[in-house]
């Protein structure tokens, strides 16, 4: 697969990579653009080009990592998209997931006790994957938005980041990997979960899963390499961040 | 063997590209390194080894499946487990020592082995993994079964291996599934 370029057609894009049409739908822009290339839906939508592109090749190639464009982001504009990634796996992916398994229980007949023990780990997944949305919109992201706010408004030094009490550095510290048990999830419905079970829902679940350990995958590497180095960045002009 | 190899790096990043080149001079000398910031396809067949950034090996891609050398893509992302996506990739921001693991475990295969061989449990295994799945530390593990925490670490790590799971609740996802603990024990 070829690097997008703003030239590319959007849908061009998404027959390249298919898991690209939610990222899209983040964006604010609905399918039925036509033939429009990624410059020209940006400009319709007044999206920041440079930034898609990079969310978008991002999300198509494993090992892209977006290093002109990164000092010019705006800050906000990465949090909003990282907003609505966090509000689609609650209020989309991880309901989904839910409802499958809740068919799979209720159709289940010997299969069932087994089921039972997937959805134990799945729920305790959920609450880990649940916790780590809520800590960065508790704490990361209003950091980063006084980050911000102070750098706007860089005034006398006594204003500047002083009095914080985090930092980009911190969150690079405690931030985890939050896709380990869904390989683990998956590795136990290909490989040891016993053929007793719902086939097609468990092929749709099975494909899900895959689709959101990808995407938080995806997600994790914004964070690293996008926002953690655009903060430190503004960090560095306030005289902060060394925490 | 890297040793007395010709090497190429192309990356249009300079310090990646220089910083590799003195881990690969020193460690595996004498090795002729080339750094360049643009990949020349003619010439890419006199080179024993050549290591890309992404940006490069998406580039030329196709050029690259004729060379025989070994392809060890550059990255800043650990993407070690992303094998599938690429041939070899090298994690570029990890420490020296790191570098060199990573370079001597290419020199053992060249082509990813994305899956393991497969094989049953031992009986020694289970016994470990039945405890692990009970929520018992190493160090418990050790005591009850009157072996060195050291040989409880390295069944642990072939349990992991054998049966491609990485967590503890995805440990005892399987145990109770294979009926080695019953959901009741699992707190
Ligand atoms: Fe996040
Ligand atoms: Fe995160």
């Amino acid at each position: 697969m070829q690097l997008f370029t703003r030239d590319t057609r959007l849908a061009d894009a998404i027959h390249a990579n298919y898991l690209l049409i939610p990222v899209v739908n983040r964006f604010g822009i609905p399918l039925g653009f036509g033939e429009r290339t990624i410059r020209e839906v940006c400009r319709v939508h007044r999206i920041d080009v440079a930034f898609f592109l990079a969310i978008l090749n991002v999300f198509s190639h494993p090992a892209y990592f977006p290093e002109k464009a990164l000092l010019t982001f705006d800050p906000l504009t990465i949090l909003s998209y990282l907003q609505k990634t966090h509000a689609y796996y609650r209020d989309v992916q991880i309901p989904v997931i839910e409802r499958q398994l809740r068919q799979m229980i209720r159709r289940a007949g010997k299969g069932k006790s087994d089921l039972l023990v997937v959805r134990r780990f799945f729920l305790e997944y959920k609450k880990e994957l649940l916790a780590h949305l809520h800590r960065e919109e508790t704490v990361t992201f209003p950091y980063v938005r006084t980050v911000h706010r102070l750098h706007q408004r860089r005034r006398s030094s006594h204003h500047r980041g002083k009095g914080l009490t985090y930092s980009m550095a911190a969150y690079e510290k405690e931030h985890n990997n939050v896709d380990e048990k869904l390989w683990d999830l998956k590795n136990i419905l290909i490989k040891y979960l016993p053929g007793s079970v719902d086939a097609v829902l468990r092929n749709a679940m099975i494909y899900e899963i895959f689709r959101l350990e990808q995407d938080i995958r995806d997600h994790t590497r914004i964070e690293e390499t996008i926002l953690m180095p655009r903060i430190a960045q503004l960090e560095r002009g306030l005289g902060s961040g060394t925490r | 063997m890297l040793h007395g190899s010709k090497v190429l790096i192309a990356t249009a990043d300079r310090l990646t590209g220089i910083g590799l080149r003195s881990v690969l001079e020193s460690y595996f000398a004498p090795a002729a390194v080339h750094v360049t910031p643009a990949v020349d396809a003619d010439r890419l067949g006199r080179y024993d080894y050549i290591f890309l950034s992404v940006d490069a090996y998406l580039r030329c891609h196709g050029v690259l499946t004729a060379t025989k050398a070994p392809i060890i893509v550059l990255s800043q992302d650990d993407l070690r487990n992303d094998t599938h996506r690429y041939p070899l990739v090298l994690w570029t921001r990890q420490e020296e020592a790191g570098i060199i693991e990573d370079l001597e475990r290419f020199q053992k295969r060249s082509r990813p082995s994305v899956h393991v061989q497969a094989s049953t449990l031992s009986s020694r295994e289970i016994e470990v993994l039945k405890l692990v799945a009970k929520g018992e530390i190493n160090k418990h593990i050790a005591d009850v079964l009157s072996i060195s925490l050291h040989t409880v670490i390295s069944h642990r790590k072939n349990i992991t291996t054998k049966l491609g799971i990485k967590t503890v609740s995805g440990l005892t996802m399987y145990a109770v599934l294979n009926g080695l603990v019953s959901s009741k024990d699992i707190g």
